[in-house]
């Protein structure tokens, strides 16, 4: 495979984020379209907008001009980072998510980072003893924590935070502070939570990834030539099965942002979950159309980050 | 298999040490970092001298956050309540709405016969700016009052004339018997030099970026906002009446999406009370709990099923029909709704007033529960059962209707509930539909779409003008959910905004309940508790006060509250990090046990 | 990393051992310790949600104005609700709405994800290209957000938590129908039946659809796992219909009421504990169902 293979392969991966990124762009405007009532009258009908917001952000958005002008004032605006005026806090929408975004990062980047290296530490674990107690035991675990539902394992914990006492349950920080043991103090629960909610799925894809790389046939005859069983898992087999893990965690992150809206609901953790749920109460649309822009966005180009890495780690590489 | 064992032990090792190292590293640090930051909450006074130089009185608010600091823009109680402290008015009213007592104003002599109020002022009054309150000041915010982007207008619409002959008097001429009850109280006093320089109708009220970010008149000043989160007040370095002065340094109110979540911040300590409210089930455990107490209010709430009466509306047109409204009305056992919805908590309600306001018809009765005059009203106008055990009307038309209720609300869809049941033995089916507040507004409001919904009112005590909800002007400016419109109402309510006694005005608005008694376009169901709980390393807590001393209400709460000097103050150590780290290490050393054992039983296989 | 031989070998494999009757999947499949196990749980929470009101101790509507969230006691083994409705009866029936839920989203969600896969997969080309693309557009952008607004916006009702969580979760279905379609596509028969001109539909549905049965069958198992929890998340944030009795309502409630805060395990815990064996339940089945007829691809 020559390198023209792989640039061939990053200009289509390159196309299809640009196409996605159109497709979600286009479905934000359709939905803005089809929610009840007219735009205008949405847009008019809070009564927290000011008049003149409301003149500005006509204006802006091109309410007054025929649909496909819109279309492209509204592609316009949201590639320049505007999604317009939030109703109810009255600043702009990129404003409120830029800082929502980066606590929930501080929160989310992480509990996923651990949440991979004890998934994939525990999917070793398990396919390495495969079909003894130990790997039911551990893949038992992992789909028990798999499929507990991320709000109540956060209640649970309050319960328990509680209960012990003097462990903050709300919050990024406490009332004015800033220090990082306040951050971490508050940190705690949600990122156990997190950790705890997310790591079962990477137990169970590192689990079977390894197994069918144990399985191949450059595994067995290393064992046939008698190296070290230790030796082959984690210089020959763990590697091979982290390939495809890559883009497994990749087409996850979607499910992870879901996580992080139950958990920063739960623990009223100041992030973008958090604002997408206030935001619905205050049916706040240009907030929530600029929240999932930002979501969607972040996941389609995390998607791309890692069919690039994919690419350049795996030299076998096969393209669709 | 030797050589494996030895080196994951070896990571074992190496990875317990670096837990034990950054325990302790990071203990270290979070001592050195509490003591050389005294500043943090909660730190009581060195000495038994109360001071208020470094005290801070957190308070938690899981109600509606704070929408905007502009006095003329809120819709927030949150936002009033910080208003109240940080903006002076002429006068505040006292804890029962009996009296005024002087703020901005030194004293006030009014004479509703020739519509005449002259008011002087504090001569020594500042902003927070140093600047003098002048009596142009007080013109400037009246008339901004008066402007179409404002909430206040209610109040100020019956002046006709501001005059100012000197720096210190402002005399004012209106009609109408309002003026001396809800005038004085309800303006804010802004500095037209800073306000005169911003596009008001917009304005924040607050500019992080400006120096100063905030000029006020009241007691304390805004100092710190962080949306969404939490609000710092500070002592006003100005604030001109020494009788008023506050107690505490600061005063933040910490937001929250929940009452649980505010209540957990109690119990771990990071605030120091909790405003707009705690629940029912949260009572007994603030009652075991020593360092905490109870503060159990009336509220200037109160809680409704509206009717949708409006001719042009949606809906079931049958709901239109008074003999139906009053066949549910006798239908509802009001009394029993309300212990269920709160546990007892809260008090049945006849009329359309929250517990305690001063203008509540107390001569009306509860609405009498009775099921069989409920049936013999609906046979008596030919709505025969239907097959299926619903009744019909005369046309056809079954009597099941929806019911819409705020999702947030869950004492209301308890309520809801319980309403269900009891319209079931009457032959009414109901549908209970949870959906948010917004969504309510765009069902409501664009074309009365609903049937009946339950929601809740929040009004200041001692103010007639709620009455006005009920008036036919009150569709178009989407107050009102009913869509009452009745001329007899609404000539009468004129009359009551044009009243020339104080006598005349509760004597109409009686007048007025009355109708709204006898024509249902609401049933009001009950004033919720106000139930809230504080630290007691706080005390003279204000009481009194209509929703409680953290209800957003009380304006004395923030000047009166004290950091309380005999009470042992348990430093709040922050544990949660020897938790994680003796979490932490529990999983490794199960961990470890764990491997070791199933590395020997791998051996012996 | 399914060659076309694999995929071929293993839907042949399974269409044979299928094809030996239900007994003798039913024989291969009880040696199957997790699936069992699975299985065994799903037939525990259906008898749960048939048999709710014979098993309820109480009416699980039933307000009793005395008992405000009163703790576990010999009456109410689980306590009350903050109607005094007894808890324990409410967890049983909210098994009801978790099946209804699971498997009518399931269905909708296999449906759609079985017509685009296998029409996607046949045809080629550029509707391929653009279902494909919408197909990825679904599979990474976090659907719940999305469910979320799109249920707020049209309404709480069960019907309406049904559609958008079935009509929001067909992706991988699709994906996986697809890459089956596109290997039996060179199936002889099936070529030969493409070149003799038969009709297009007639073939998708007669001699593709029954050989990616299995694999859709096992998808949609997994789907209702997805479904429930899904259906609990909407119904905790207030979106769903919290007047429905559900887990995911109770657990709402119990937040609502400060049940939480107030160290009420009984309240939180059980629906809780019931909606991860539902999941699963599911989970375990679906799981072992794919590793019987797909060796290959195994996991989620």
């Amino acid at each position: 495979m020559a390198a023209a293979s792989y640039s061939t392969y990053l200009a289509r991966r390159v196309i299809l984020t640009v196409v996605s990124v159109f497709i979600i762009i286009s479905f934000n405007f359709l939905l803005f379209r089809v929610l009840p009532g007219n735009p205008i009258t949405l847009l008019y009908r809070s009564p927290r907008l000011t008049f003149n917001q409301e003149k500005a952000l006509s204006i802006e958005f091109g309410l007054n001009r025929p649909e496909w002008v819109q279309y492209i004032l509204y592609v316009k605006n949201a590639l320049e980072g505007n999604f317009g005026i939030s109703y109810y806090y009255k600043v702009s929408v990129t404003s409120k998510i830029i800082p929502a975004l980066e606590n929930s990062l501080i929160l989310l980047i992480p509990a996923t980072i651990i949440s991979i290296l004890l998934g994939i530490y525990t999917g070793v674990f398990s396919a390495w003893r495969e079909n003894t107690k130990a790997d039911v035991a551990v893949l038992q675990t992992a789909m028990a924590f798999y499929a507990m539902p991320t709000f109540w394992l956060g209640g649970i914990f309050i319960l328990i935070a509680i209960y012990i006492g003097g462990i903050p349950v709300a919050g990024e920080y406490s009332v004015g502070s800033t220090s990082i043991i306040n951050l971490m103090e508050h940190m705690a629960l949600p990122l156990l939570t997190l950790v705890l909610v997310y790591y079962g799925q990477f137990t169970i894809m590192m689990r079977n990834s390894l197994r069918d790389v144990l399985s191949e046939d450059y595994i067995l005859t290393a064992y046939a030539k008698g190296a070290d069983s230790k030796r082959i898992l984690y210089s020959h087999a763990v590697p091979n099965a982290m390939l495809p893990m890559i883009s497994l965690i990749a087409i996850n992150l979607g499910l992870m942002v879901t996580g992080a809206i139950l958990v920063e609901t739960v623990f009223s953790w100041p992030g973008i979950g958090y604002l997408i749920y206030q935001s619905i109460g205050h049916l706040d649309y240009p907030m929530l159309q600029g929240a999932f822009i930002i979501v969607t966005f972040s996941v389609v180009l995390a998607n791309l980050l890692a069919d690039i890495i994919y690419g350049l780690v795996d030299p076998r590489i096969r393209y669709r | 298999m030797s050589s494996k064992r030895r080196t994951s032990n070896k990571v074992l090792v190496v990875v317990f040490s670096a837990v034990i190292i950054a325990t302790g590293f990071i203990a270290v640090w979070n001592n050195y970092s509490l003591s050389v930051n005294p500043g943090s909450y909660g730190q009581s006074p060195a000495s038994g001298v109360v001071s208020s130089n470094n005290s801070t009185f957190i308070v938690g608010w899981s109600g509606t956050s704070i929408d905007t600091l502009n006095p003329y823009t809120y819709t927030a109680s949150v936002s009033d309540w910080i208003l109240m402290d940080t903006y002076s008015t002429l006068a505040l009213y006292n804890a029962n709405g009996s009296a005024l007592i002087p703020e901005l104003a030194t004293s006030w002599n009014i004479n509703v016969s020739n519509g005449t109020a002259i008011v002087h002022l504090n001569p020594n009054a500042k902003f927070s700016n140093g600047q003098p309150i002048n009596s142009s000041d007080v013109a400037y915010s009246y008339e901004m009052a008066d402007c179409c982007f404002s909430g206040l207008s209610s109040y100020v619409c019956m002046i006709t004339n501001i005059s100012t002959p000197n720096p210190q008097t402002v005399i004012f001429n209106f009609t109408g018997g309002l003026f001396p009850l809800i005038s004085l109280d309800n303006v804010f006093i802004l500095p037209e030099s800073v306000w005169e320089n911003v596009n008001v109708s917009s304005y924040f009220g607050y500019n992080a970026s400006a120096n100063p970010s905030f000029v006020g008149s009241g007691p304390f000043i805004v100092s710190k906002y962080v949306q969404g989160q939490y609000i710092e007040l500070s002592k006003n370095p100005y604030w001109y009446l020494p009788n008023m002065e506050p107690h505490v340094s600061h005063v933040i109110i910490q937001c929250f999406n929940s009452e649980s979540s505010m209540f957990s911040a109690l119990q771990s300590g990071a605030i120091d009370a909790t405003g707009a409210f705690l629940l029912p089930s949260q009572i007994p455990v603030v009652q075991k709990d020593s360092s905490l107490s109870l503060v159990v209010s009336d509220s200037f709430t109160y809680c409704y099923l509206a009717f949708n009466v409006n001719p042009s509306g949606g809906g079931a047109s049958s709901i239109r029909n008074l003999t139906v409204r009053q066949a549910i009305v006798d239908a509802i056992n009001d009394t029993y709704v309300t212990k269920v919805a709160w546990d007892g908590y809260a008090t049945p309600l006849a009329t359309n007033f929250p517990v305690g306001d001063s203008f509540l018809d107390s001569s009306l009765p509860l609405h009498q529960y009775n099921v069989s005059k409920a049936n013999s009203l609906l046979n008596a106008s030919g709505f025969k059962y239907g097959s299926n055990g619903i009744r019909v009307t005369p046309n056809g038309t079954p009597l099941s209707y929806t019911i819409i209720v705020p999702s947030s609300f869950p004492a209301l869809i308890s309520a809801g509930t319980v309403i269900k049941q009891e319209l079931a033995q009457i032959g009414i089916s109901i549908t209970i539909s949870s959906i948010t507040t917004s969504t309510m507004d765009s069902i409501i409001w664009p074309g009365y779409n609903q049937t009946m919904d339950l929601w809740d009112w929040s009004w200041t005590p001692g103010d007639p003008t709620l009455l006005c909800v009920f008036t036919g002007t009150a569709i178009t400016t989407e107050l009102s959910d009913s869509g009452f419109n009745n001329t007899e109402y609404n000539n009468l309510y004129s009359e009551l905004v044009n009243a020339n006694t104080t006598q005349q005005v509760y004597n109409i608005s009686d007048q007025l309940q009355t109708i709204l008694y006898d024509q249902l376009p609401y049933m009001p169901l009950y004033s919720p508790p106000n139930i809230a709980a504080y630290s007691n390393a706080f005390t003279n807590i204000s009481s009194n006060f209509a929703g409680g001393p953290f209800g957003a209400m009380d304006w004395q709460t923030f000047l009166q509250v004290e950091p309380n000097a005999s009470f042992g103050k348990t430093t709040h150590s922050s544990s949660t990090i020897y938790y994680i780290a003796g979490g932490v290490a529990a999983v490794l050393i199960v961990a470890a046990v764990v491997a070791v054992v199933m590395r020997s039983r791998r051996k012996e296989d | 990393m399914n060659s076309q031989t694999e995929v071929m070998d293993y839907i042949k494999g399974s269409m044979r051992r299928t094809g030996s009757g239900v007994l003798g999947f039913w024989n291969r499949y009880k040696r199957n310790k997790i699936g069992v196990a699975g299985l065994g749980i799903i037939i525990f929470f259906t008898l749960m949600a048939i048999l709710a009101p014979v098993i309820s101790p109480y009416n699980p509507n039933t307000i009793n104005s005395s008992l405000y969230l009163s703790p576990p006691s010999s009456a109410h083994l689980l306590g009350t609700d903050s109607l005094g409705r007894d808890l324990l009866s409410r967890d049983f029936y909210g098994a009801q709405i978790s099946l209804i839920v699971g498997f009518a989203a399931a269905a909708i969600s296999v449906f759609v994800g079985l017509v685009i896969g296998l029409y996607s997969g046949y045809f080629g080309g550029w509707a391929d290209e653009i279902l494909m693309r919408v197909t990825d557009f679904f599979l990474v952008i976090p659907t719940l957000v999305f469910m979320i607004v799109i249920a707020a916006v049209i309404g709480p009702s069960l019907v309406n938590v049904i559609l958008v969580i079935g009509l929001l979760s067909w992706p991988s279905t699709a994906r996986t129908i697809r890459s089956m379609v596109l290997s039996i596509k060179n199936w002889p028969f099936i070529e030969s039946a493409m070149i003799n001109g038969g009709k297009s539909n007639y073939i998708i549905f007669r001699h593709i659809a029954p050989n990616v049965f299995p694999v859709v069958f096992a998808n949609a198992v997994m789907s209702v796992a997805s479904a429930i929890f899904a259906q609990a998340s909407l119904v905790f944030l207030g979106v769903g219909d919290i007047t429905d009795i559900s887990w995911g309502g109770t657990i709402h409630n119990a937040f609502a009421f400060g049940a939480v805060s107030a160290g009420m395990w009984w309240y939180v815990i059980p629906p809780g504990l019931f909606i991860i064996l539902v999941i699963l339940g599911f989970t375990m089945t679906g799981y072992s169902l794919e590793e019987m007829f797909n060796p290959k691809k195994r996991g989620f």
